[in-house]
């Protein structure tokens, strides 16, 4: 999987090369290059301290305790846990998917279910800090935390009936 | 000019120092925890994630470096800036929900969108999209893991939440800050 993500980025990055030196010639590659290198000089201080603390987010939340704690609660308090569970949950969908679907397994409702992937999706604590701070600044990323936060609730709350009515 | 650089440097270094806080604290818990190898694990789990993400951060931010030289910003400012309005809105939506892979990609790209010019509400869509209902997401790990119902019903119950968020973050900026300029657009 790691593979195909540097496959897919070394394509990505081929692509847009090859479109800037057509429209640009060398001197655009040269031009996006030195771009990427500044902003790359901007974050890297700030990345490298935010992947050191995803790892003891890692250590510190266990994606064991993170299921344990959504166990079956329903309702408005099982809304809450998976709000709650989902922006601790650090990690890619490789992790928040396979816990959402184990726990759907096991008994636990549509609603905390899909609140606890919004509120992984929109208000992760871990990648705000880790990425969004570094790229995006302090007064977006707060503003959009504080507005995002209500989202899982949505969708905590209105996922189950149209669940329903579909299945 | 001068004075310029020492405020943005300021500025940065506030963000490293709350993260700096953040990690001092999560490895004093990790030690209260599991001891001394709670701490050797945080530090292993970081460098893996380092060795793992670092090149894919480097593609992605020179990706997005290209993009920028690509896309003028008399483009981008026309279709997401000031004036773009709820087209503006639209396309970043779209853009959100097409963009793929991780936070290696859609940070830097919105950076450098924000830096060509783009405003906060369609930035703000662009990312909210991202985050709830990436298509490349979808495909390879929602509907496998979670059944199409689940996913569609997800889908339909957060389909405007985009659009509330394009309308709600740059007003709560303002308020804020005065103004819905981004601490770091240059």
């Amino acid at each position: 999987m790691d593979i195909s993500a540097l496959l897919m980025m070394a394509g990505l990055l081929a692509v847009t090369s090859a479109l800037a030196f057509r429209v640009h010639g060398f001197q655009g590659v040269r031009e996006g290059f030195l771009r990427g290198m500044r902003t790359l000089r901007m974050v890297a201080p700030m990345l490298l301290t935010g992947l050191a603390l995803a790892g003891f987010i890692n250590v510190v939340v266990s994606p064991d305790l993170i299921s344990q704690w959504m166990g079956s609660n329903s309702g408005i308090v099982g809304i809450l846990i998976g709000s709650g569970a989902g922006a601790l949950i650090p990690g890619g969908p490789y992790v928040s998917l396979p816990i959402a679907a184990s726990i759907f397994d096991k008994g636990a409702g549509v609603g905390p279910i899909a609140a606890f992937l919004t509120a992984w999706g929109a208000i992760p604590i871990s990648r705000s800090i880790v990425w969004e701070l570094p790229f995006l600044g302090g007064s977006f990323t707060l503003v959009r935390y504080i507005v995002n936060l209500a989202f899982p609730l949505v969708a905590g709350f209105l996922t189950p009936p149209i669940y329903n009515f579909l299945s | 000019m001068a004075g310029q650089g020492r405020k943005r440097r300021l500025k940065l270094d506030s963000s490293l120092l709350f993260m700096l806080t953040i990690l001092i604290g999560l490895a004093i818990a990790a030690f209260v925890l599991h001891g001394w190898s709670g701490l050797g694990d945080g530090a292993v789990e970081g460098a893996s994630t380092l060795v793992r993400i670092g090149p894919l951060v480097v593609l992605g931010i020179t990706m997005a470096g290209m993009i920028q030289v690509l896309v003028p910003p008399s483009f981008v400012s026309k279709w997401m800036g000031e004036e773009s309005g709820f087209v503006g809105v639209l396309i970043g939506f779209g853009a959100g929900i097409i963009t793929p892979g991780g936070p290696y990609v859609s940070f830097p790209i919105a950076a450098s969108l924000f830096r060509s010019g783009a405003s906060i509400a369609p930035m703000a869509a662009f990312l909210t999209a991202k985050n709830l209902f990436p298509l490349e997401r979808s495909l390879v790990y929602e509907i496998p893991f979670m059944g199409t119902n689940f996913f569609l019903a997800r889908v339909i119950a957060s389909l405007l939440l985009p659009l509330f968020a394009a309308f709600a973050i740059p007003l709560l900026m303002r308020l804020i800050s005065g103004h819905v300029r981004l601490s770091r657009n240059e």
